[in-house]
């Protein structure tokens, strides 16, 4: 608990916790689910995450220096702090090989189809439990620096593909059933729902650092670069083409030609997409980690760390016979555990201060 | 310090595993194609490559004697497209790598077929360019593959410049990328274009020593515009018809129109006079009056005088306001020979059932079961206003210098 982090520093990671992921699948699925709505929908996911960031903030304000299990522990005993423990680390390292086996799995499809995905992931892993040893501190500060030049690469793209992009194939509008755009703005908002990162990433910021802004603005930023995403899609390829495309976010900066002598920019974009993965993956894997060692009270980190790793590799590797079935779970699995995981929980941990505030506001009133 | 040198030797030794693994390739282990062609024959798609030879051109451009082709073209036959590509492992030596591949010609067989299993493949491989130029021919493409280019070694890019050029600067036939034609076919019209390419002439030019000649037997050569239904050739538009096409479609950039300056000065027949358009705009607005489909077409556009011989003053506003009104006819006559076209094939290529869905959403919903009736059925209220901006360097015609002074 001794190292400290800035508010950005917090808001870019919580960003980079969502972005990778976020701008590779959400678009094709979003627009698969709400087609000419999409866009609409993202807009409707970010407003509702704010709200659950609010939420999130709230919580974290009441135990801003001492690291969540613990007091968990004060407030409900060390036996609902040790099972919510392992249920948070079943979730982190969940969500870590989840991430892991998208990350491989694009690396197959598009660039390196003949490497064996397992060595893929073994040096992956073996970077981001580097990474992790080294300490939160390390991990926002190579993110700051991604966060920069992501930024800067962002605008650049829009400039270049901007003569591709035909405004009028948004239109037009609420065209679809409610249904459907509800199901979008919940798919975005299980994505966006990993603002929740902060009940870990609370304690570790610097003293009187606003808890609400920080998730705020990390929230905000990650549906930014969704909903960008989203639209550009869709008014480059229509609702219908996107629909098909798995990764629409690098085919789109494919399509960009200057000349003969300015083309296939896409590995430019990809590299600092596969930057963007190692921070999201060491910010899981970290998640994970944090919580074991919290809950358990353990003292030699480096060895957990590592076999956390190890277990989510195997995870990853193993799990799934093919990306049919991986797509599966996460549609059919993956999506409620984040809401029970970043809307539920902390939704309970909200109630339960409530009422044992109320609780104990009545039992001095008897007294 | 024994511990930082081991640290530093483990990390490049670990740099050493990361050259690629096992999709390692060496350049030289590659066949780059520059264009492909797709043809059907009964249950069989046949597949062909014009593959560059790198140390040929390296010849040609260092002012070599040559002799070597710098283009070497192959087909394969199978019955799925990338059952057809892998064969091409039989008897090429170097893998197939289709990243800078420019062109991609389709038989008109292939077309007639359905082109959905070729589209897939494009969306579906990473190695493969969605933003390659589409073109269409008749007979077999294989031909349009091994001819020869005298200006451009590599024919297969030759073609994607003169398509490009074309599009931007003359505006006849439009430049067709897979991912736009893709988009089209499955838009609310489902219908699409690809310019058609030919060799005009004969025999083919294939071989390196026909290139000495100052003008080859034969050449390749833009044509017609095909018309699709779906992913499935229609019918073909003539160059006035297409040129239509890209006015209604607002995809005009610059163009070279004739027409006749009238005044009385109507000395070489119908055209006597050329303008370059410098812009042009097109603005589609659907109206349904009384449960009728009207469209209403604006377009607006603007030139520069480049060839006459009309012997008016070409300064007095009026015979301006004569010519810009010749213009804005002609201009009209080759907008109205692409809707009569359009009507006439039942094809909304023109992008009308985007713009009806957009502005009338819950018409549409009724309209888009019948769509192409409802097209043909539509009346096109079309004007067009253009303005003569320039009348370039020179005040008179020269005609008007050879008429006796003093009259």
């Amino acid at each position: 608990m001794n190292e400290k982090i800035t508010s950005l520093q917090a808001s870019a990671l919580i960003m980079f916790a969502i972005v990778p992921t976020g701008i590779l699948l959400v678009p094709g699925a979003v627009v698969g689910v709400a087609g000419q709505n999409a866009w609409l929908s993202v807009l409707a996911g970010m407003v509702i995450s704010v709200g659950l960031a609010i939420l999130v903030g709230i919580v974290c304000r009441q135990y801003q220096d001492a690291p969540f299990l613990q007091w968990i522990e004060q407030r409900c005993g060390r036996l609902v702090a040790a099972l919510l423990g392992l249920y948070l680390t079943r979730y982190y390292m969940t969500t870590a090989a989840v991430t892991l086996r998208e990350f491989t799995n694009f690396i197959s499809e598009e660039i390196m189809p003949n490497t064996p995905e397992l060595l893929l992931k073994i040096i992956i892993m073996l970077v981001v439990v580097y990474a992790v040893i080294q300490g939160i501190e390390t991990i926002v500060r190579v993110n700051i620096v991604i966060f920069f030049i992501s930024v800067v690469l962002m605008f650049m793209g829009l400039f270049l593909i901007g003569e591709n992009i035909e405004i009028r194939n948004l239109l037009p509008i609420w065209e679809g059933t409610p249904m459907s755009f509800m199901h979008g703005a919940l798919l975005t908002l299980a994505w966006l729902s990993e603002v929740s990162l902060l009940l870990i990433l609370g304690p570790y910021l610097r003293k009187n650092s606003p808890l609400i802004r920080t998730g705020i603005v990390g929230v905000m930023m990650a549906g930014s670069g969704i909903l960008i995403t989203v639209i550009v899609a869709m008014a480059t390829f229509g609702n219908k083409i996107t629909q098909m495309l798995t990764f629409p976010s690098f085919v789109i900066v494919s399509l960009v030609e200057i000349g003969s002598f300015l083309e296939r920019l896409e590995i430019v974009f990809i590299s600092l997409w596969i930057m963007t993965m190692y921070v999201k993956l060491a910010v899981f894997l970290f998640g994970a980690a944090h919580c074991f060692i919290s809950a358990f009270k353990l003292e030699t980190e480096r060895l957990f760390i590592l076999l956390l790793g190890l277990l989510i590799l195997l995870t990853s590797q193993y799990s799934w016979a093919n990306t049919a079935e991986f797509h599966r779970f996460t549609l059919m699995l993956g999506t409620p555990d984040l809401f029970a995981s970043n809307i539920v929980l902390p939704l309970v941990i909200g109630v339960v201060l409530v009422v044992s505030s109320l609780w104990s506001k009545r039992v001095e009133g008897s007294g | 310090m024994r511990k930082q040198g081991a640290r530093l030797l483990a990390s490049v030794m670990l740099c050493m595993l990361l050259t690629g693994c096992w999709d390692r390739t060496e350049l030289n282990e590659l066949g780059i194609t520059a264009a492909t062609s797709v043809d059907k024959i009964g249950d069989n798609w046949i597949v062909s490559y014009q593959l560059i030879i790198p140390s040929a051109i390296s010849t040609l451009s260092g002012g070599g004697a040559g002799g070597i082709s710098p283009i070497t073209v192959h087909s394969t036959k199978a019955r799925t497209i990338r059952e057809a590509v892998a064969k091409s492992k039989l008897e090429s030596p170097r893998q197939l790598y289709f990243a800078h591949n420019r062109i991609l010609v389709v038989s008109e067989r292939a077309a007639r077929y359905g082109l959905s299993s070729l589209i897939d493949v494009y969306f579906r491989l990473p190695n493969s360019r969605e933003t390659v130029s589409m073109l269409i021919t008749e007979g077999s493409p294989v031909r349009i593959l091994r001819q020869l280019m005298s200006i451009q070694p590599i024919s297969g890019q030759g073609v994607q410049q003169i398509i490009s050029n074309e599009s931007r600067s003359y505006s006849l036939l439009p430049h067709v990328k897979l991912y736009k034609f893709a988009m089209n076919i499955v838009g609310d019209a489902r219908a699409g274009v690809m310019p058609e390419i030919l060799v005009s002439g004969s025999p083919n030019v294939d071989a390196v020593n026909q290139m000495g000649e100052t003008n080859q037997p034969s050449r390749l050569k833009l044509g017609r515009l095909a018309v699709f239904k779906s992913d499935r050739f229609y019918g073909w538009f003539s160059q006035r018809e297409s040129f239509g096409v890209s006015f209604l479609t607002d995809e005009v950039n610059q163009a070279s129109i004739s027409f006749n300056c009238g005044g009385g000065s109507d000395q070489q027949g119908g055209m006597n006079s050329a303008v370059t358009l410098t812009r042009s705009q097109t603005k589609v607005k659907p109206h349904i009056v009384d449960g009728h489909l009207q469209m209403e077409v604006h377009v607006k556009s603007a030139g520069m005088l480049e060839e006459t011989v009309c012997t008016d003053n070409l300064q007095d506003p009026k015979v301006i306001k004569r010519m810009e009104g010749s213009i804005q006819k002609e201009i009209n006559g080759i907008i109205m020979a692409a809707w009569e076209a359009c009507k006439r094939d039942k094809v909304d290529v023109l992008g009308f059932a985007g713009a009806v869905h957009r502005k009338y959403p819950k018409q549409w919903k009724r309209m888009k079961q019948n769509w192409d009736q409802e097209f043909a059925s539509a009346d096109l209220k079309l004007t067009v206003d253009f303005k003569l901006e320039r009348i370039g360097v020179s005040n008179k015609s020269f005609k008007s210098l050879e008429e006796p002074e003093g009259e």
